[in-house]
């Protein structure tokens, strides 16, 4: 299984930034995305909400809604199959299909206010709003539990009485509100901790959250005569809505074609389904189109929210700097049904440190509160953050560096952490470097200003993707995949095709196509699409750079050994290796017969047919990423207000294939970490209605609130990808929470450690000093 | 799923492929079971397999079970 | 449930007669978008916080999810479709391609209608105004870096520079 592989180093177009090829449609507003498509004929769906936070269905009754002229369908749980223990076969990791199915129309209980209960179609959405108000829900009101220290309590009303903790030995006899737990550990933790000089310990608490895209979720789904499904949504992956869509209906996946839109934003959260189940039951039993878009308020209210977590993290180090032991204990909140990232964040939180003795414990807790989802590096931000708000104490109770201290314990190659797996070549220390010689590390800090940093990790994964390539007759190229493209993937599908077939990167017209028209691909998540599905373009590419040295050789009758392609043209060799001509240290030579890409292109159908390439595969290249912020602000000890001054972000990208774009992510998670550390929380009633569902009050970052937010790209080359691509989406948003937390206490000398660091709360924290 | 192999951390297994190693694994683990292996991602000298099967293994290949994440 | 007589509308729509047929109670993204077909004014929210449905409403850069569509009688509306003419980009619309300031893409529109209205009214505006006057675009994706230095050097470009 090792690789022999080559790394490329020397690159034409990959590194380059080109203006993305579908920027046009976007600045114009031709773009469509989910809420854009309209079909002939279109009913508009409803969807019927719990008003309690914890239920039993007693009844449902349409009969007055069918009164209502233009209503033409409805529907409850009672028309989806019942899920049994089915597990969801092919999904990306074990999920059991009674752990979704009953998210997208409740059975026989309501779990969290919003749980959807029913749905209605009618011809506007205006008499849909009105029928849904005639839909009669009788409930029996049961007693919720709307944290997790209430779920934890030894007498908790119970949200699933057939939950039995997994992962305790032996497996318990009574059912409770804690889903799974975990223990990973190594070493000896007790003789790390006595060998320690200083130990620090504290609690730190992460809010609920959402992915907060500006997009809500929409699709419009249709059924024909014989029942097969036409869904056009906005999506992170079309084949994971095919799936699901089929699940959940009981619809084969062979009769549902599913076309992602233009997506406005995922983070994580467009990697389920919500609403297009629904509107393929609506159109089934309608005979229409039927046209779903959740408002805003739903989104927040009854989309998947981020785990909110609980850590208590002690760490100890000597002190010359070495970290002897870290010992981390976490509760997740996984709201409604077993969905969380706990996992990963037990198992990535230490992944940095080199530290031989490390304990690290999860739990995951079911709530009254709605079904948790993937955020961004699901599960370590909340990890990270405790871990490395404590590393950043220790740093200044020995009096060392923070980056320094953390240079001392950073993790290379053949390293080994908690999950097991040496690391290969990696970049903590690069990005380390980095970060220490960037200029804002040297700035002066005045009066009620502080620095904060962090450093973090993320896994990034590989999984299944297809690209298929065709030539145009005047030599154009057009790349397909199945990977929706949510932060600018299409302009590097189209650098990594145009390098490998040597064109110009504006004659490359990447597209995302619909699940009938490209072989699988799994979702655009785990950072993996550029790493992933950019693997099956350089693949196809080089597939269709061999068939166009065939065409050449069979027009001057000579082998396939003896055509090169060089610079997007079939060159006769005549007798100089492939190797000299590629890297120029000989020349054609003269007289050498050659054929551009589009000569070629034109006499295709003469010489075999049309000009074609298809590549799948499983990647199994992915190696981590890691990433250091740091961060200056400056606290306002009357308001408690925090200005952030200034902001620094390295991270290893392996190889940047458009670096702008490896920059946006590298931006764009920075910003939304800083949300999260200081604006950004769930904030429900005593009935567990959430009282912030909308932007206004549940306040992302906006212009006024930041400064610029400079970065460094690292690259350490992968190892096993053919460009050293790693992936960047994701290890962003894992240091900017724990640099801002670090920065405010050292700037208001506080240890505030209750996320988010909301003016009040920080108020009160300097207060009590 | 140390659970199952009696606090076992390390183990050394003659297996050409994965079908030889879960069969392995469970002959020597009874309690473990097939599913509780294939639930698990596979690092095989780096190289991190989301969903094993059929791979194939050096002489002196170091395994890796690694719990199954979902990425964002 | 009570149906009400559609109001009959008339306005300027990116610089060409229009008429068009509403409820009463229509928003003017609604009309825009699910009337008139013109999709590039995006609804984030329906309630004035996201920005995406930014247009101009005579000189007033507007959320026309705010606006009722009946509102716009005898006015002059300008759109996303509008900016930009003859095939020619606006240097705004040049600038954030240039910089790479989009990612979804779905506040881009916003973006263009309510920078290009800042630009119109204070050429050479600081990062900090540009900051403070594109507040109430909210865009989840890039962390506005690349976006203020777009509109910023957008400013550049118009002035000559």
């Amino acid at each position: 299984m090792t690789s022999d592989m080559t790394v490329k180093t020397q690159f034409r177009h990959v590194g380059s930034r080109p203006v993305r090829p579908d920027g046009l449609d976007k600045v114009t507003g031709r773009a469509r995305y989910g809420a854009d498509m309209n079909l002939q004929g279109q009913l508009y769906g409803h969807i019927i909400r719990s008003p309690h936070a914890h239920a039993r269905i007693k009844s449902i009754d349409f009969s007055e809604a069918l009164k209502v002229p233009g209503v033409l369908a409805t529907m409850s749980g009672a028309d989806l199959p019942e899920p049994g223990e089915a597990l969801i076969p092919g999904a990306e990791i074990e999920m059991k299909l009674k752990n979704v199915s009953p998210v997208i129309m409740a059975r026989d209980k309501v779990l969290y206010h919003s749980h959807a209960v029913a749905a209605v179609a009618a011809t506007s959405p205006r008499i849909a709003a009105e029928a849904a108000k005639l839909v009669k829900v009788e409930y029996e009101v049961l007693p919720a539990v709307l944290d997790m220290h209430a779920a934890l309590a030894e007498d908790a009303p119970l949200l699933h009485d057939d939950n039995f903790t997994v992962g305790i030995d032996p497996p318990p006899e009574k059912p409770s509100n804690v889903s799974v737990q975990i223990e990973m550990a190594k070493g000896d933790l007790e003789a790390g901790f006595a060998a320690a000089d200083v130990v620090i310990e504290r609690t730190v608490n992460v809010p609920m959250c959402h992915q907060a895209y500006i997009e809500p979720h929409a699709c419009v789904a249709k059924a024909d005569e014989k029942g097969r499904i036409d869904i056009w949504c906005t999506t992170q992956g079309p084949f994971v809505v095919r799936l699901l869509v089929a699940e959940i209906t009981g619809i084969p996946q062979k009769d549902i074609k599913v076309t992602a839109s233009e997506i406005g934003g995922g983070f994580g959260g467009k990697t389920t389904v919500y609403i297009e189940p629904v509107a393929a039951v609506l159109a089934k039993k309608s005979g229409r189109p039927v046209k779903i878009v959740m408002s805003r308020e739903e989104v927040f209210r009854a989309s998947g929210p981020v785990s909110d977590s609980e850590t208590r993290v002690k760490i100890g180090a000597k002190k010359d700097g070495t970290i002897t032991a870290i010992d981390s204990d976490m509760i997740m909140n996984t709201g409604a049904y077993s969905a969380s990232a706990m996992f990963a964040g037990v198992l990535f939180g230490t992944a940095p440190y080199t530290a031989e003795n490390i304990r690290s414990k999860g739990r995951e807790v079911l709530t009254n509160l709605p079904r948790v989802w993937a955020y961004r590096a699901p599960g370590a931000p909340q990890a990270l953050t405790a871990v490395e708000c404590v590393v950043s104490e220790l740093a200044a109770a020995i009096g060392m560096d923070p980056i320094e201290f953390r240079l001392k314990n950073a993790v290379q190659e053949g390293d080994v952490p908690l999950y097991g797996m040496p690391f290969s070549a990696v970049g903590l220390k690069e990005c380390l470097q980095a970060a220490k010689d960037h200029p804002n590390y040297q700035a002066a800090l005045g009066e009620n200003q502080g620095r904060g940093v962090a450093c973090a990790f993320w896994i990034n994964a590989g999984m299944q993707s297809s690209a298929s390539i065709h030539v145009t007759p005047d030599g154009g190229i057009s790349v397909m995949t199945g990977s929706p493209d949510i932060g600018g993937s299409r302009a590097s599908m189209a650098l990594m095709a145009a390098e490998v077939l040597g064109v110009p990167v504006e004659t490359v017209h990447p597209a995302v196509v619909d699940t009938d028209s490209i072989g699988f691909c799994d979702g655009t998540g785990g950072s993996r699409t550029t790493l992933a599905t950019g693997g099956a373009v350089i693949q196809a590419a080089e597939k269709l750079v061999e068939e166009l040295r065939r065409r050449a050789a069979a027009a001057w009758s000579v082998s396939i050994d003896d055509v090169a392609w060089l610079d997007g043209k079939a060159v006769e060799r005549c007798g100089v290796g492939i190797d000299e001509l590629i890297e120029g240290t000989s020349p054609v030579k003269d007289g050498a017969k050659v054929l551009t890409l589009a000569e070629i292109a034109l006499t295709a159908g003469a010489t075999g047919g049309p000009l074609t390439a298809v590549a799948s595969l499983h990647a199994h290249n992915s190696a981590p990423s890691f990433a250091v912020n740091v961060c200056d602000v400056e606290v306002d000890p009357e308001t408690g207000k925090v200005d952030v001054l200034r902001f620094t972000c390295a991270q290893d990208a392996g190889k940047a294939i458009h670096p702008a774009y490896v920059e946006g992510q590298m931006q764009g998670g920075a910003v939304q970490g800083i949300g999260w550390a200081l604006n950004e929380e769930y904030l429900f009633n005593a009935d567990g209605v959430l009282d912030n569902a909308g932007f206004l009050d549940y306040r992302i970052p906006v212009a006024s609130d930041l400064p610029m937010i400079d970065t460094v790209i690292v690259e350490v080359p992968n190892p096993l990808h053919p460009y050293g691509v790693r992936g960047v989406g994701e290890v962003s948003i894992c240091p900017p929470m724990p640099a801002v937390v670090s920065a405010v206490n050292n700037a208001a000398g506080t240890l505030l450690y209750d996320l988010p660091m909301s003016p009040p709360k920080l108020l009160a924290a300097i207060d009590a000093g | 799923m140390q659970r199952f192999t009696g606090g076992a951390r390390e183990v050394e297994v003659e297996a050409e492929d994965f079908p030889a190693l879960l069969a392995e694994l469970c002959r020597r683990f009874p309690d473990l079971g097939e599913d509780t292996v294939r639930k698990q991602s596979l690092g095989i000298d780096g190289m991190l397999i989301h969903t094993p099967m059929l791979e194939t293994f050096g002489q002196d290949s170091q395994l890796v079970f690694v719990t199954r994440i979902a990425g964002g | 449930m009570t149906t009400q007589k559609k109001l009959h509308i008339s306005t300027t729509l990116n610089g060409e007669p229009c008429e068009f047929l509403c409820e009463p109670g229509q928003i003017l993204s609604d009309v825009l978008r699910n009337t008139l077909n013109l999709t590039g004014t995006k609804e984030g929210c329906t309630t004035g916080d996201c920005g995406a449905c930014s247009v101009m409403l005579d000189d007033a850069l507007v959320c026309s999810c705010l606006v009722l569509a009946a509102e716009a009688e005898g006015k002059s509306i300008e759109t996303v479709e509008g900016v930009g003419h003859e095939g020619q980009l606006h240097p705004v619309q040049e600038k954030l391609l240039e910089h790479a300031a989009l990612q979804c893409g779905i506040c881009t529109p916003g973006i263009v209608v309510a920078a290009k209205a800042l630009l119109e009214k204070n050429p050479d505006p600081s990062e900090e105004e540009t900051r403070y006057w594109l507040a109430g675009n909210l865009c989840r994706c890039t962390g506005y870096d690349k976006i203020i230095r777009a509109v910023m050097d957008a400013g550049a470009t118009m002035r000559g520079e």
